[in-house]
């Protein structure tokens, strides 16, 4: 029986270029087959939780006392630690989910799943984009199932914030997907993956302003201060931190949009079979 | 080009590849590497492990952009116009790359959404490929649950849901039982006959050379002969292409292993000696296991006469160095 000219609705000489209708077919396929992986790893959406929730109900609870945190905006009184610290802890759900999305492309490439997406006609880019906006979604989703729970912890924004911290999320975890794509090109081994815990996603939370504000961090150490200054993730933090609470921080904003271009650009840079670092290495996944 | 290369292609060609050369750093993968593959022809890409079969087949694919010279599948070019050039191409890698955590019809969906295909408009033409290679009641199994002959089964089908002219596969065989590779096998050259779809077939495995085939040979990196199998023994002066590839290769001054083949019994060979796992035997060969033409007597749905004719006894030409890369 032949297996290539039976009549079906898959066209055979197919026009020139993609429609939008195929772009969205490609994304929306790859786009499910994260949620799917998610979905099938039961574990990780637990473990995605359960990390931000010790930190509010262990850490913020045994710090409350200890830590006042001042007026400072976008709070209009005296708040809690508890939810001066809850953006942070949203942050740090994006960023530990944005190094997952990483390692799980290193997992991809050592598997072999990568190439079924590299071999895809569509642009390169393109694919690229699809696969950093899926492990966001996946990540924007766990960052809601956090604030649910934290609603029952009396960490309540204004209800407009739920809606209005969603593109807020959504850049912040686009800038450390970016990030986590582009480590993932250097990375060769799933082994490898423990320096980037160790060298990227701890020094990353902890010299920000997801745990202090920055005042404080200026009082107790200038360098530590000007670190955090530096760190990306601050501006992410602060941007999902004034979003929640209906207002935009208009130099986080900034700041997080240029990290995300030049973090994605590098990802593209790296993947790109013209210029990127793979087709230098040995990965071919064969031995012929 | 190599100065001993032995080229006796015609015919319109689905593949142009043109002088390319692929170094990994300084260690050069590829050098001047010239072929074409005319289309809906079997051509096997012949070769030991490491001669550089998987580095082309990752350059043609474009998962890497070739360093020098050019690569055209139809006429359009890999670096140029990818787009048009990938739609054109089915590919079954060597390693598995099925998502296993999901079903089958979970990864065929997602490969045909990345050929730019909604779940509705693949189903039908999903469902009807499984059924022609007799999976279609696995459609909701996990891919892990699958053996690997199935897995290999359900590659070729996502290699083929997007209409590909071309298929390109590297090393499909590589881990499957006798009849596994017979069936893989007859399912592949009923493409190219059925449907005239072009097939370029990398392997090590010599007896999955048919006398019908074009063949190119590749050693080193560079490629030693290329034609019809018929005109490239001739114009190597062998018997059969195992004689010829022995023969092209001791130019080059690389070594032939054989050993035997899954499920085979090692013979000992006149001149050659023993080894726990392998047969070495300087350039000459030996019979390691029945070839697998035999084994397809064994294939009730399989008529005498359609039993393709190996060009050679089963040879395995394994690299000397076990699993190493060059």
């Amino acid at each position: 029986m032949s297996l290539h000219t039976q009549t079906t609705s898959l066209h055979p000489h197919p026009p020139r270029g993609f429609t939008p209708r195929q772009y969205l077919a490609c994304l929306s396929g790859i786009m499910i087959r994260e949620g799917l992986r998610f979905l099938n790893q039961r574990e990780r959406f637990v473990s995605s939780l359960v990390r931000p929730l010790l930190w509010l109900f262990v850490f913020a609870a045994g710090f409350r006392q200890v830590l006042g945190v001042s007026i400072i905006p976008p709070y209009r009184t005296y708040v809690l630690y508890e939810v001066y610290i809850t953006p942070g802890l949203a942050g740090m759900i994006l960023l530990f989910s944005g190094m997952q999305s990483s390692l799980s492309m290193v997992y991809d490439r050592e598997m072999g799943n990568m190439r079924t997406l590299l071999v895809s006609p569509f642009p390169r880019w393109f694919l690229l984009v699809s696969k950093l906006f899926a492990g966001v979604a996946v990540s924007v989703v766990q960052v809601y199932a956090f604030f649910a729970i934290a609603w029952f912890w009396n960490v309540r924004p204004p209800p407009v914030g739920y809606l209005l911290v969603l593109p807020a999320l959504f850049l912040g975890g686009m800038m450390l997907c970016s990030l986590g794509m582009f480590l993932s090109s250097m990375i060769r081994q799933l082994e490898n993956f423990a320096g980037i815990m160790n060298f990227v996603i701890f020094p990353m939370y902890f010299a920000s302003s997801a745990l202090y504000p920055l005042w404080r961090i200026q009082e107790s150490s200038p360098l530590l201060f000007r670190i955090c200054q530096g760190n990306p993730f601050t501006y992410a933090v602060e941007l999902i931190r004034f979003a929640l609470y209906g207002r935009i921080e208009w130099m986080s904003l900034g700041i997080v949009f240029g990290f995300t271009v030049l973090f994605l650009g590098g990802a593209i840079f790296a993947y790109d079979p013209a210029h990127g670092l793979l087709g230098r290495k040995r990965d071919t996944g064969g031995n012929g | 080009m190599s100065d001993n290369h032995i080229s006796t292609q015609k015919g319109a060609s689905a593949l142009e590849v043109t002088d390319v050369s692929h170094a990994y750093g300084a260690k050069k993968a590829l050098a001047g590497v010239s072929f074409f593959i005319p289309a809906g022809r079997f051509t096997v890409l012949l070769g030991l492990n490491g001669a550089g079969k998987t580095t082309l087949f990752s350059l043609i694919s474009r998962l890497y952009d070739t360093q020098d010279g050019s690569i055209r599948i139809f006429g359009r070019d890999i670096r140029r116009d990818p787009s048009e050039a990938l739609r054109r191409l089915g590919i079954v890698f060597q390693a598995r790359t099925l998502d296993l955590d999901l079903s089958i019809a979970q990864n065929l969906t997602y490969h045909a959404a990345l050929h730019g295909f909604g779940r509705r408009e693949a189903m039908a033409r999903i469902i009807m490929l499984l059924d022609t290679v007799g999976l279609a009641d696995r459609l909701h199994d996990k891919a892990k649950n699958l053996s690997g002959g199935q897995m290999r089964r359900v590659e070729i089908v996502r290699a083929l849901l997007h209409r590909p002219s071309l298929l390109l596969l590297d090393e499909a065989t590589v881990g499957l039982d006798v009849q596994a590779r017979a069936d893989i096998l007859a399912t592949i050259r009923a493409l190219v006959r059925d449907d005239g779809i072009g097939v370029l077939w990398a392997t090590h495995l010599i007896d999955e050379v048919m006398e019908d085939d074009d063949v190119v040979i590749l050693d080193g990196g560079r490629v030693l002969a290329s034609g019809a199998v018929g005109d490239v023994v001739r114009a190597a002066g062998a018997q059969d292409i195992a004689g010829a590839f022995g023969g092209l290769v001791s130019e080059t001054g690389a070594r032939m292993v054989i050993s035997p083949l899954e499920g085979g019994v090692p013979g000992r060979a006149e001149g050659g000696h023993v080894s726990k796992d392998s047969i070495v035997w300087g350039m000459r060969r030996t019979i390691s296991q029945p070839p697998l033409s035999d084994a397809l007597t064994s294939a009730p749905q399989r008529r005498e006469s359609e039993r393709p004719r190996p060009a050679s006894p089963s040879v395995d030409l394994s690299s000397p160095k076990a699993g190493g890369r060059q």
